[in-house]
């Protein structure tokens, strides 16, 4: 069900503007109403003086920058800001930033370099050690500019034509030298005296061939005193990387939480100008239309006179038609119902006012689910699972899905003992007999079908109930016929299957036939002129909505199955340790897939078949505008 | 001879209904995945809008264990 919601009014001074906005985000339970959905309030839109425009691009450059370091000191995005610090204002902020920025930019910048020299220096080593020989076959004096150049082995000849344009460039002076470096790479050193230097690198790049950047030391040292002072970086390397990670560790401890409590200050700033537009004003004032639950409207008064005093004014609006069809919607179901409020969410926010699923939804989505899996093996293992997730994730979607999956497993462990089964057939073993029929044999096919029709049947019903319900209470006429007619469709549906399996005597035939027309007829009117074309399909929709319930049986049997032949290939393996390997493997899959799709095939169920005759969401969620800091969890 | 064309026709009966059911879930998902790609919100949508097809092939199901429960 959904809480009562009022409509408030704030009006204040333009004085008072920041400092009642920053309230309303410490009270965390206004969801402000932007001002193009409250026309009764004449009043032209506030807009951002200059200042405001300048202090929101200061503040969005600094949260970037405090985002920024927060990502090089690799603290966690998704952490809370810590207490201290808490109402160390903004302008603290921005100084402290500056002070850090530069630290933490050069302590990153060396972590960067370091690594690119861990991961590159070897592989350079490596090159340079194969083509020591070439090195050391050239005869260099003092002074003397190194180049290498590698080709592939079938481009070879540009080599001679270097080789000829350097002794042409140094007069001589040059010398090269050519050989492998492996089964595709020919390599080239060259050393030239420093007067030909530029000119040799113009000619390589004209060339556009692959250059081997050869350290400095080449040039001041001999090849082998290269490769060794190199070899001696490489091991340096990583006490210095531990160095630098240590001083980048210590500024983290040091600051995280200044730096996580400085983000959400931000934040909260930069959100509060973007909340400003949402208002209204006059010359003097500002005005602000929202919608708080009922309950929380002294609150919200006595927070904003202890804050501005009595420069501001809070008044609650009656609630009209209009309004309720903008008014948000804030949810509130039992705990156990709770979690299902994000699977009804997800097909649709219900409309204020408008009869809220959640329970519903809490009641069969696990109890469809119990019966695909219906295995007490299954159950077992995934309420262990599920009671382990919870435990592990204190909050969010996936806390929720934990939960909706333990109710689920809960009906699969009591659908396991109806249908007797345990990891399948295996429950047969220690004489496991079910209490309603075992699915896995044939010959109780035509009883699990006729269990989940009715099933379906009875949920269709359901629906047809609570949407003539909501038609009668809107005293919406489209509603009533359309809901009513698919209401006497489906009783007549009963009648008819009745009579057709000898339960009910042939003579209710003729009252069958005169409430599934009477149906039709009430259908057709409420679609209008196509009705007399569309009314009759819509009347045999209804039997494949009946039908749709079969995937319970369905999805049921496939899991069963699989459960059996995973036994059955464990049985026939000579091995008990392969067996049991084999099938812990197939039992795991089965698992995975009844848990998957029996939780995708009942929502289905419910999104489709259930909330279309009575639910139409299209509402809007109530999101209250809150502060990150004020708001910590 | 009737019992194996009875089991032909309940293995054509859920066979094409799955391969129907598979052609059209292949385009939904492939469809699915570019929009999920551009907006990851909606995964929950696009995963039920691959589900709705699979009432093809339950009704594949129905009416191969009609022939099998009818027929055999």
């Amino acid at each position: 069900m959904s809480r009562k919601m009022s409509h408030l009014q704030i009006i204040g001074l333009k004085t008072d503007l920041l400092a009642a906005i920053r309230e309303l985000g410490r009270l965390g339970c206004v969801h402000i109403d932007s001002l193009a959905e409250t026309p009764e309030f004449s009043t032209s839109r506030l807009t951002l003086d200059a200042g405001m425009v300048r202090r929101q691009e200061e503040l969005s450059l600094k949260l970037l920058q405090i985002n920024g370091l927060i990502d090089t000191l690799g603290l966690p995005k998704n952490a809370k800001p810590i207490t201290e610090n808490a109402d160390e204002p903004v302008e603290h902020a921005l100084p402290a930033v500056e002070e850090l920025l530069p630290v933490v930019q050069r302590l990153a910048s060396q972590r960067d370099k370091l690594r690119a020299e861990r991961e590159l220096l070897p592989r350079f080593l490596s090159t340079l050690r194969k083509l020591l020989p070439l090195f050391l076959s050239v005869v260099r004096d003092p002074g003397t500019v190194s180049f290498g150049v590698l080709v592939n082995r079938s481009q070879s000849d540009v080599l001679d034509i270097i080789a000829g344009q350097v002794a042409e460039i140094t007069g001589g002076q040059g010398e090269t030298a050519v050989g492998p470096l492996d089964a595709t790479t020919q390599a080239m050193f060259i050393a030239v005296p420093p007067s030909g230097a530029d000119a040799i690198a113009s000619m390589l790049d004209r060339h556009d061939v692959s250059r081997l950047r050869l350290p400095p030391e080449f040039d001041s040292t001999s090849p082998e005193s290269a490769i060794a002072s190199l070899t001696s970086r490489l091991q340096a390397i990583p006490d210095e990387s531990a160095a630098v990670e240590q001083q980048i560790k210590a500024i983290a401890e040091q600051w995280s939480a200044r730096l996580l409590t400085f983000a959400a200050a931000l934040q909260d700033e930069l959100e509060m100008y973007q909340v400003l537009p949402q208002l209204g004003q006059t010359e003097m004032t500002f005005v602000l239309a929202g919608w708080v639950p009922a309950t929380m409207v002294p609150d919200v008064q006595a927070a904003l006179e202890r804050a501005i005093g009595d420069r501001i004014i809070v008044s609650t609006t009656p609630m009209t038609g209009e309004l309720e069809r903008h008014a948000p919607v804030a949810l509130s179901n039992p705990g156990l119902a709770r979690p299902f409020e994000s699977l009804v969410h997800l097909y649709s926010t219900p409309r204020y006012e408008e009869f809220d699923p959640t329970s519903l939804v809490a009641l069969f989505m696990p109890l469809f689910f119990g019966m695909m899996l219906g295995d007490i093996g299954y159950g077992a293992l995934l309420l262990a699972f599920t009671l382990l997730l919870r435990r592990r994730i204190a909050s969010g979607m996936l806390h929720d899905l934990a939960n909706i999956l333990a109710l689920g497993a809960g009906w699969t462990i009591v659908f396991g003992f109806l249908f007797g089964e345990l990891f399948g057939t295996l429950g047969e073993e220690i004489g496991l007999h079910p209490i309603l029929f075992d699915r896995a044999e044939s010959d109780h096919l035509v009883e699990l079908l006729a269990l989940t029709l009715s099933i379906g049947a009875a949920h269709i019903l359901l629906s047809l109930l609570l949407g003539l319900w909501e038609g009668i209470q809107q005293r919406n006429r489209h509603h009533l016929l359309e809901r009513g007619g698919r209401l006497l469709g489906l009783m007549a549906l009963f009648l008819l299957a009745g009579i057709l399996v000898d339960f009910l005597p042939g003579e209710l035939m003729t009252p069958a036939i005169a409430l599934l027309i009477l149906g039709t007829v009430f259908l057709a009117s409420s679609l209008g002129k196509i009705g007399i074309i569309v009314a009759p399909i819509e009347m045999i929709g209804l039997v494949g909505n009946v039908l749709s319930y079969l995937r319970i049986a369905a999805i049921g049997l496939s899991s069963v199955y699989l459960a059996l032949v995973g036994n059955q290939i464990a049985g026939i393996i000579g091995s008990i340790i392969v067996g049991l390997i084999i099938a812990v493997l197939v039992h795991a899959l089965n698992l995975v897939l009844g848990t998957f799709s029996p939780t995708i095939q009942s929502l289905r169920l419910h999104y489709v078949e259930f909330f279309r005759n009575f639910y139409e969401g299209g509402g809007t969620l109530y999101e209250p505008y809150r502060s990150r800091l004020a708001h910590r969890e | 001879m009737e019992t194996g064309l009875t089991a032909i026709g309940a293995g054509l009966a859920i066979g094409l209904a799955a391969l129907g059911t598979g052609i059209a879930q292949s385009r939904i998902g492939a469809a699915g995945a570019g929009t999920i790609a551009e907006k990851p919100d909606l995964v929950g949508v696009i995963i039920l809008l691959i589900a709705i097809p699979e009432t093809m092939v339950i009704l594949g199901f129905a009416t191969a264990a009609m022939i099998l429960l009818l027929g055999g």
